[in-house]
């Protein structure tokens, strides 16, 4: 088990990089059944207004959850997890997930890490999220 | 999703003792919210997610069943786009909570309607 004794508010504690391809939304589309065409389809994503298909936001959320449960390895360590979707993911974008100390209730157990998802120019695609974890 | 976690199932037989990823909640949570905007119609090309938590209060072991109870909690107008609030509570087989979603979810304006937001 990791341990997370001894957190310090700042400092960073995982970083995950991933690049999404179109292969990887379609496995996702097929793994998670969300067959929503603007994942799938360039000619009905741009009907609805979008520069072509875009990723699922839940594929990046399923990342930054990799990521936390690598770094904590029991995933029953991770209480709560949320985060908004602020910027599109594009196939060819590479995203990193990144998490940071925020506070650590060392009577109560537990941490919040402040957690993100960027995009290769820094663009925070996942952004205002936080990870509840046990200690 | 390239999990290699040894918590988690590697093979579709590697199954003893292993728990689902915790987002895997997106199959058995998610659709209980937007399957209710699904029934009343919305296409789910007009669909975006804006927003998204979980909580858990244990990891969900392999061969467990559980139900989830979707709810529309609230719906609501800003910058001409709606926004429908779901929440979904999951259940096991004992009926105890294991876990809850809550989702904001965007609705686009339909094609070809006219309008440009």
């Amino acid at each position: 088990m990791t341990s997370t004794a001894g957190l310090v508010v700042g400092e960073e504690v995982f970083s995950l990089s991933h690049e999404m391809t179109r292969e990887g939304i379609k496995a996702y589309a097929d793994a998670s059944g969300d067959q929503n065409p603007i994942h799938q389809d360039d000619e009905i994503a741009k009907m609805m207004g979008l520069p072509g298909v875009i990723a699922h936001g839940m594929f990046s959320f399923g990342l930054l959850s990799r990521a936390t449960t690598d770094w904590l390895q029991d995933p029953s360590r991770l209480r709560r997890l949320g985060v908004r979707f602020s910027t599109m993911v594009r196939p060819g974008d590479v995203v990193t997930c990144k998490g940071t100390v925020a506070s650590v209730d060392e009577d109560a157990g537990t941490a919040v890490i402040n957690v993100w998802v960027e995009n290769q120019r820094g663009e925070r695609v996942l952004s205002h999220g936080e990870a509840e974890i046990a200690l | 999703m390239g999990e290699t976690n040894p918590a988690y199932p590697q093979s579709p037989t590697d199954a003893e003792g292993k728990v689902a990823p915790p987002t895997f909640a997106a199959v058995y949570a998610l659709g209980a919210g937007s399957g209710s905007l699904a029934r009343l119609g919305v296409s789910p090309s007009r669909l975006i997610h804006g927003e998204q938590q979980f909580t858990w209060k244990r990891a969900l072991r392999v061969g467990e069943t559980v139900t989830a109870q979707g709810t529309i909690v609230d719906v609501y107008d800003k910058r001409s786009l709606k926004f429908v609030v779901a929440e979904a509570v999951v259940k096991d087989g004992a009926g105890e909570e294991v876990g809850r979603s809550r989702a904001t979810i965007l609705v686009l304006p339909e094609p070809n309607n006219g309008g440009e937001g």
